[in-house]
């Protein structure tokens, strides 16, 4: 499930971004292995702190063991995989309110922009408070929306 | 420096439900200071912050955390990319908004009018 900025930006909330893409994944083991294989089709390789090139690593379900947050460059940009986002349970959680995109032609699962909201409000960061307005616009004007 | 002080007013105010008036008499202010903060006109000292949040019930708390040097990675990586590429992804985000809020608009008007709405 697509997360962040590019979640409320494909359901319309203006929101500037970076040039990577977070994603929540189910933490089921068939999903961790699927994960796996996309990420060695896309030729992943881990970003860790403090250095500046990626290292490559063995990319299996065990991959994932016990992480929380991932941040992977690709041959397509940089991917973060995010498996707790801050102020949620994790994927299960964020599918109570996600919603399905068609976008390119494909089906794209987002988080809502109440959820995605309420992660960045629990992050607490400068860039999280920064999305804070317009993501608090979008949701007002939802509700107006829905009351008339 | 993007506007953190008054994002967090701005926040605070949304999750209690709150106008920028009723925050002014809770946190003993001008309704146009807050509207200051908020729109990043001016900036409220920390203790002045602290008391305007507290005016709506909820606290704020400052911590320390490790640094996470993603942000900056993200920076470099995008410095290095073509102009070209940039300019791009930024036209493919405008467009992608552009065609939710059509999404949007198409199914107010079908709810609007009773019509089915697809997913």
């Amino acid at each position: 499930m697509v997360i962040g900025a590019l979640a409320a930006l494909l359901q319309g909330v203006p929101l500037p971004r970076n040039a990577d893409i977070d994603v929540t994944p189910a933490s089921d083991v068939e999903n961790k292995k699927r994960l796996a294989r996309a990420l060695r089709d896309l030729e992943a390789k881990l970003r860790t702190p403090g250095l500046d090139e990626p290292i490559e690593i063995t990319l299996d379900e065990r991959t994932f063991a016990g992480m929380v947050t991932m941040t992977f460059t690709t041959t397509f940009g940089p991917l973060d995989i995010c498996f707790v986002p801050d102020g949620t349970e994790g994927y299960e959680d964020l599918k109570l309110n996600a919603l399905t995109v068609t976008r390119f032609g494909v089906k794209i699962p987002v988080a809502s922009v109440a959820d995605i909201t309420r992660s960045k409000r629990a992050a607490g960061r400068e860039k999280d408070a920064a999305h804070l307005p317009e993501l608090l616009a979008f949701l007002d004007e939802e509700r107006k929306s829905s009351e008339r | 420096m993007t506007n953190w002080a008054g994002n967090l007013i701005r926040m605070a105010r949304h999750e209690k439900g709150l106008s920028q008036r009723d925050l002014a008499r809770r946190g003993r202010t001008s309704q146009a200071a807050i509207a200051a903060y908020e729109a990043g006109r001016r900036s409220p000292t920390l203790e002045t912050l602290a008391r305007i949040i507290r005016g709506a019930g909820l606290d704020l708390r400052i911590r320390l955390e490790k640094q996470d040097d993603h942000d900056q990675w993200l920076a470099r990586y995008e410095a290095g990319l073509p102009a070209e590429v940039v300019e791009a992804w930024r036209r493919r985000d405008r467009e992608l908004v552009a065609e939710a809020r059509s999404d949007s608009t198409e199914r107010s008007a079908r709810n609007r009018h009773g019509l089915k709405t697809t997913p």
